[in-house]
């Protein structure tokens, strides 16, 4: 058996090392407790629970889901408990679990950012913090991931609050990925995370509205995994810390794909919806690809497409 | 309706009664009946009698976003309106420090004078984003050590007087990416125990010489040792121990020898003294939410700790896992 483990935030001190590079994303595994009896959550390299704000959040108004070819439109709103209530409820639960569960947060300001940052440090069953900065800053109407300055505000008041392990999750609504994914790196992340959704729209021919209730929404699923590699791609050539590859990601094929352009691990998203256990049936079907190529330790495939171009 | 008669109870009446109703005593008994089912005070399930009288002392916790206490089996909040958190007991138990978190990305260290019932700000931290956290009094009662990450990457031991002033940081531990956690003082005043983390390492607890800021480490735990707190007599530190998915708590010697296991299921954290060292108080996930819980030490011929019994403070009362606590008579 290949050694699958991988560290996620080597310059931590805390660190986040997972047995394997296969993660539930944000927003599509609940708070993984609502899975623990269909899936063997042990075997996933970490549950990254849905996004989390300061005060409970009701959602927007639906309906919140469209599908679409080869994807599906979300606008869910953050709808959550709140940071009090996961730490009552939750985080008892996730401490006795073997595999970590990092916690997305999203806040409206960066002092939002980082008291959520503060509140969260240390406690038991928390083992990181996935910075959701594809939010709007109600200080300026901007989303927070769309300007590196910004989003490097961010980052830092989270770093200033806390030593948990810190993955900032990058938008693709953006001109210039790398010069984010830069920013956040100098201002002290430790890792990051992409894609978050692309900003898109559905309309009823019917009813001649917007599907969604909220209007715009996310787009997630297979339709956006070219641009995801693309830009996990080039993120992973300009950056040292690790970089996490979510977009659409549905087969294991699609994971190696993630890994060969840079990414240290892969989050699955969308396909949950359909299939709760693909991120096992992807893990199963690294652990088989390894096995056949004869491929001693994961770290060996990931960048490997990057040093193949660069080879003679 | 008719009650159907119940003799066991109007013997325990009757015992209780016999035995001059004091206010334990009615506590024990209003307990058995039932009586004082506020959150987290009474049992669920069927009322049993303590075996042991409660510890004694009052501990003060956090819950949610307030700070509570506990005396004798009941609680009560202290604080409500702001984001409490890591309460202290003075020395002579008459005020509390703690820090006060605000939405917009800060806190302050406050303290709460328990004879006058007004509040008082040590630190004045606002915008830009500062934090000050996990207050520690000396022992004269005379400064407070905090923590705060101002001029540095992570946390730093930082001091303070306790009427405002004289605030300076007493030492830079770790590398860049290194910080410290929850300190404790030894009772003569001369060192602070106190976790430190650094870059790609797990943290270990280390001794620090607070007049020259010099700092060692007494363990060197392969997963971690962390939450020291130094026992009333000086002789032992209390600390929690990683161990897999296990938070343990452990005691050693201040120079981290003759380490011994307390506890060793589950997750504990946040060992706290009681005043008189027969007790450690700690937070624990292992009722399924994090409670307050006790153990009552028993001490062999050479005066070595071991865990005597165990017992809930409060059952299912959802206290704040990083909140900390603290013991006074």
């Amino acid at each position: 058996m290949a050694n699958l483990s991988v560290e996620l935030a080597p310059r931590n001190p805390r660190g986040l090392r997972l047995k394997n590079p296969v993660m539930a994303a944000s927003g599509t595994f609940g708070y993984g407790t609502e899975y623990a009896d269909l899936v063997p959550i042990g075997r996933l390299g970490a549950v990254v629970c849905k996004g989390t704000t300061l005060k409970p959040r009701p959602g927007n108004p639906t309906p919140r889901i469209a599908e679409t070819p080869a994807g599906m439109l979300n606008s869910i709103g953050l709808q959550n408990i709140g940071v009090e209530a996961l730490i009552r409820e939750k985080a008892p639960i996730w401490a006795a679990w073997d595999v970590p569960v990092i916690v997305n947060i999203a806040g409206e300001t960066v002092g939002e950012f980082a008291e959520l940052a503060a509140r969260l440090d240390g406690v038991p069953g928390v083992a990181g913090l996935e910075v959701n900065i594809s939010c709007p800053n109600v200080e300026t109407g901007l989303e927070f991931g769309t300007d590196p300055a910004a989003a490097a505000a961010v980052t830092a008041a989270v770093r200033k609050a806390t030593s948990l392990p810190v993955i900032v999750k990058l938008t693709p609504n953006v001109g210039d990925i790398v010069a984010v994914a830069r920013a956040v790196e100098a201002a002290g992340a430790d890792a990051v995370s992409l894609i978050n959704t692309l900003l898109g729209m559905a309309i009823d021919i019917r009813t001649r509205r917007p599907v969604l209730g909220a209007g715009f929404g996310g787009l997630s699923g297979p339709a956006i995994k070219p641009v995801a590699l693309r830009m996990v791609y080039e993120v992973a050539g300009a950056v040292e810390i690790p970089v996490i590859g979510i977009g659409g990601i549905t087969t294991a094929a699609d994971a190696l794909e993630f890994l060969l352009a840079g990414a240290t691990a892969v989050q699955v998203g969308t396909a949950c919806f359909a299939n709760p256990r693909a991120p096992i049936e992807i893990l199963d079907g690294i652990a088989a690809y390894l096995m056949a190529a004869g491929i001693a330790d994961i770290r060996e495939v990931i960048g490997a497409a990057r040093r193949e171009a660069a080879a003679p | 309706m008719r009650l159907p008669p119940r003799p066991g109870l109007l013997l325990l009446a009757l015992a209780v009664l016999a035995a001059g109703c004091t206010a334990e005593n009615w506590a024990r008994f209003s307990q058995f009946l039932g009586l004082n089912r506020q959150p987290g005070a009474a049992p669920a399930g069927p009322p049993v009698l303590p075996a042991e009288p409660w510890p004694p002392g009052r501990v003060v916790f956090t819950k949610g976003t307030g700070l509570w206490v506990w005396e004798k089996g009941k609680v009560w909040r202290l604080t409500d309106g702001y984001l409490d958190f890591q309460p202290a007991w003075s020395p002579d138990g008459r005020k509390i420090a703690f820090s006060r978190r605000y939405e917009e990305g800060f806190s302050d260290i406050v303290v709460l004078n328990l004879d006058t019932g007004r509040f008082q700000e040590l630190t004045r931290n606002g915008r830009p984003l500062t934090w000050a956290f996990r207050p520690a009094w000396s022992p004269d009662g005379r400064r407070v050590l905090f923590l705060s990450e101002r001029g540095s990457a992570f946390l730093q031991p930082w001091v303070i007087n306790a009427d405002g002033t004289g605030l300076r940081r007493l030492a830079v531990l770790g590398d860049a990416w290194g910080g410290v956690d929850r300190p404790s003082w030894s009772p003569d005043g001369t060192a602070v125990a106190l976790a430190v983390y650094q870059q790609s390492r797990v943290p270990q607890i280390y001794i620090l010489d607070p007049a020259t800021g010099q700092a060692k480490p007494v363990t060197s735990e392969a997963e971690g040792a962390y939450d020291p707190a130094w026992s009333p007599d000086g002789n032992w530190i209390a600390f929690v121990k990683r161990a897999q998915r296990r938070h343990e708590i452990w005691v050693m010697r201040p120079d981290g020898s003759e380490m011994q296991p307390i506890i060793t299921d589950g997750v504990s954290r946040s060992p706290a003294w009681s005043p008189d060292g027969r007790y450690l108080a700690f937070i624990s996930a292992r009722g399924g939410t994090f409670d307050l819980w006790v153990v009552r030490l028993e001490f062999d011929a050479e005066g070595h700790p071991r865990a005597g019994s165990i017992r809930p403070l409060t059952q299912n009362f959802e206290v704040d896992p990083v909140g900390d606590l603290s013991w006074t008579h």
